[in-house]
């Protein structure tokens, strides 16, 4: 191309940008731009404003999941409630979804000895992969209903079946007891005959930092490793956070998630046992994956815990594994169990590509 | 860019062209011993792994696509190398192996007849979309707004139905133990096809022929959204103002979901206190302390989201105007 006319073409490029504004693609769930009127009329604030309307309007699924979260769950937790309270709390908005997944049968069966686990199968689908997947809620609670959607969803798109593991959870059963649920449930598949090199491990939040710990313990027990780990806005790091960690300069743009109680549950969590938040096994941000099989991080922009999965891959990667991260565009925690959010399909297909990369 | 030499060769391996051909069949669908199934379990890996292949470089296309918009160089160098790939490599020669096992299959288990031959009309669709699509990206105008969205629609279809059709050929055929259904001469003979290297298979060989492509698929951290582009877009007066503007609905939003509950709590309080009473005249007598905290109340609901408006405001009209300055509000 000539000089001036690639100068042209520069120029054009950067006219047009200058023009354009992100918004978010409401029908594929991905970033788009939309190369608005410039009406140089329009003031600044003017300009703004719309564009910001036009944003929320095209991605209006994932703006009113946040309004919601925003309104319901974020003041619950800013708020002085006990744990009981809110997992009566739970209890009520987890009456909004179906106890069991659309085409997908829940079974009891192969019992662990100290905590309830589920199969989820998808109905007429081959399993040909296995899903041990924890469920999150800071370790203090759990979205039974919502958590059984997610991984049937998953179970679809990556043929495979799920084992869903209902781990002991704190203050009543402080670390290591959830710890030790998941290392017996990956136990448990060898015992059944499940080829190491078909399982993942999965995890929603707390339950993605549980992963990672027993990813951790797997390896360090010597047993046969699963063919990766798939978290999501997992909780890595227990341990006090720096000013300039996303816990703190996303603490107002975090539509679901405020840390406002955060030392509370994590002391819950270790029992009150200080020493414990810089162990690998509770914060696996602080682990060596030397031999570890590939983990994908999905995290959300705008997420409190953006720095626990960013930190934990670099971790991963420093150490000789595999990471790998996604950071999602201003996705709320836990979208992936948002069905009615594009992004939601979106990411569960990518974790589908994922599973089938490493287990083919 | 898709060569033309490479549209030839995608054209002369048209799916149908291998699914058409009819061998006689030399088995029955009574399931064989496991030790005559190693050519069967190789070119079952095989084709397993051209799938865990293109899943690769599906998500990476995916993510080039987010950043047409953004980049659009960078994401324009790496599309046309992962569509080169998918013409050449999954159209060229990992369908026309499957329309092969396909065929042979059709006679055995009419059963799957119809999955079969719609699996294959796929294939021919699917080779013709990618051509199009390689084509169209070379196309794209610069700066096309327009354009680019369109192409961007039309590549996450492409994304979305190759994915579609890769799980059905899963449940299909891949994860139903197939293996037995075909003797091992019949295997031997589909395995025997040459199948070149799969530049995904090598790293080397994937840096060499695919450079943008190989660079894009090492990176650790996918923005699967528009991180890149919004710090580079916040130099903007407008990006920079729509930034705080966003900032400013949510804190209002939250402050109005904070208001929200302790309305909640207050007229839970002031109900409990009313009912409490022990007789009518002292529900009478909490009044004023009801109507106070009631007041108190209804000056926050005013008093805190004018005050995030202001803030907001404020913010807006304030260090926007300059776009050097990276560590605008909100940042």
């Amino acid at each position: 191309m000539p000089p001036a006319q690639a100068r042209g073409a520069a120029g054009d490029a950067q006219h047009t940008a200058q023009r354009r504004v992100a918004v978010h693609s409401a029908t594929a769930g991905f970033p788009m731009v939309f190369f608005g009127d410039p009406r140089p009329s329009m003031n600044l604030a003017a300009r703004a404003f719309a564009a910001y309307a036009r944003r929320m309007a095209m991605n209006w699924q994932t703006t009113t999941a946040n309004l919601f979260a925003r309104l319901t769950i974020k003041q619950m937790m800013r708020r002085d409630v006990s744990v009981d309270a809110m997992r009566r709390a739970i209890d009520a908005l987890e009456r909004l979804f179906p106890r069991r997944p659309a085409d997908c049968e829940v079974a009891r069966d192969h019992p662990l000895p100290d905590c309830d686990a589920e199969w989820v199968r998808p109905k007429g689908a081959p399993g040909e992969r296995v899903l041990l997947h924890f469920p999150g809620g800071a370790y203090v609670v759990r979205f039974p209903n919502l958590e059984r959607a997610l991984v049937g969803r998953l179970c679809q798109a990556a043929h495979a079946r799920c084992r869903l593991v209902f781990y002991r959870l704190a203050p009543e059963h402080p670390f290591p007891a959830g710890h030790d649920d998941a290392v017996g449930a990956y136990r448990q598949l060898l015992d059944l005959g499940i080829a190491p090199d078909r399982i993942f491990l999965s995890g929603l939040s707390a339950g993605g930092g549980l992963a990672l710990g027993a990813l951790l313990a797997i390896r360090d027990r010597g047993w046969p490793l699963p063919a990766g780990a798939v978290v999501m806005s997992p909780l890595t790091d227990l341990t006090d956070t720096h000013q300039d960690s996303s816990r703190v300069k996303n603490a107002r743009r975090d539509a679901v998630l405020s840390l406002e109680h955060g030392q509370e549950l994590r002391e819950m969590y270790v029992g009150g046992n200080a020493e414990l938040y810089t162990h690998p096994y509770v914060s696996p941000v602080f682990g060596n994956y030397h031999g570890a099989p590939p983990v994908l991080f999905q995290v959300g922009s705008t997420e409190v815990m953006l720095d626990d999965s960013r930190h934990a891959a670099q971790r991963i990667r420093a150490t000789g594994g595999d990471a790998e991260v996604e950071v999602w565009d201003g996705m709320p925690h836990g979208w992936q169990a948002m069905p009615f959010l594009p992004d939601a399909a979106l990411a569960i297909e990518r974790i589908a590509d994922f599973m089938r990369m490493h287990a083919p | 860019m898709v060569s033309r030499g490479a549209l030839g060769r995608v054209c002369g391996l048209g799916g149908r062209v291998g699914f058409a051909e009819t061998i006689a069949m030399k088995t029955s669908d009574k399931q064989r011993p496991a030790n005559e199934a190693r050519s069967a379990q190789a070119f079952m890996a095989r084709l397993r792994l051209d799938h865990a292949r293109l899943s690769r470089v599906l998500r990476e296309v995916e993510v080039q696509r987010a950043r047409l918009a953004s980049e659009p160089e960078a994401a324009r160098a790496v599309l046309g190398e992962a569509l080169h790939y998918l013409v050449e490599y999954l159209h060229g020669h990992h369908h026309p192996r499957e329309d092969l096992l396909y065929a042979r299959l059709l006679p055995l288990r009419a059963d799957l007849g119809d999955e079969l031959r719609e699996l294959a009309r796929d294939h021919d669709g699917d080779a013709a979309r990618a051509r199009r699509l390689s084509h169209a990206l070379g196309r794209l105008p610069a700066g096309g707004a327009r354009a680019t969205e369109r192409f961007a629609r039309a590549l996450q279809s492409y994304v979305d139905e190759t994915r579609e059709h890769m799980r059905r050929e899963e449940r299909a055929i891949f994860y139903a133990g197939v293996e037995p259904w075909l003797s091992d001469d019949e295997w031997r003979a589909l395995a025997g096809r040459a199948l070149p290297d799969d530049p995904l298979g090598d790293v080397t060989n994937l840096r060499r022929r695919y450079p943008h492509l190989a660079a894009a698929l090492a990176e650790p951290v996918r923005d699967v959204s528009s991180g890149t582009r919004a710090t580079a877009a916040a130099q903007r007066p407008q990006e920079r103002s729509l930034e705080v503007l966003r900032d400013g609905a949510e804190e209002l939003v939250e402050t109005y979901g904070e208001l929200l509950h302790e309305g909640f709590d207050l007229l839970r309080a002031n109900v409990a206190m009313l009912w409490g009473a022990p007789s009518p005249l002292g529900a009478v007598g909490a009044l004023p302390e009801v109507s106070r905290r009631s007041y108190q109340f209804a000056t926050r609901c005013f008093a805190l989201p004018s005050k995030v408006a202001l803030e907001c405001a404020s913010r807006m009209l304030g260090p926007v105007a300059s776009p050097e300055d990276t560590t605008g509000p909100g940042k």
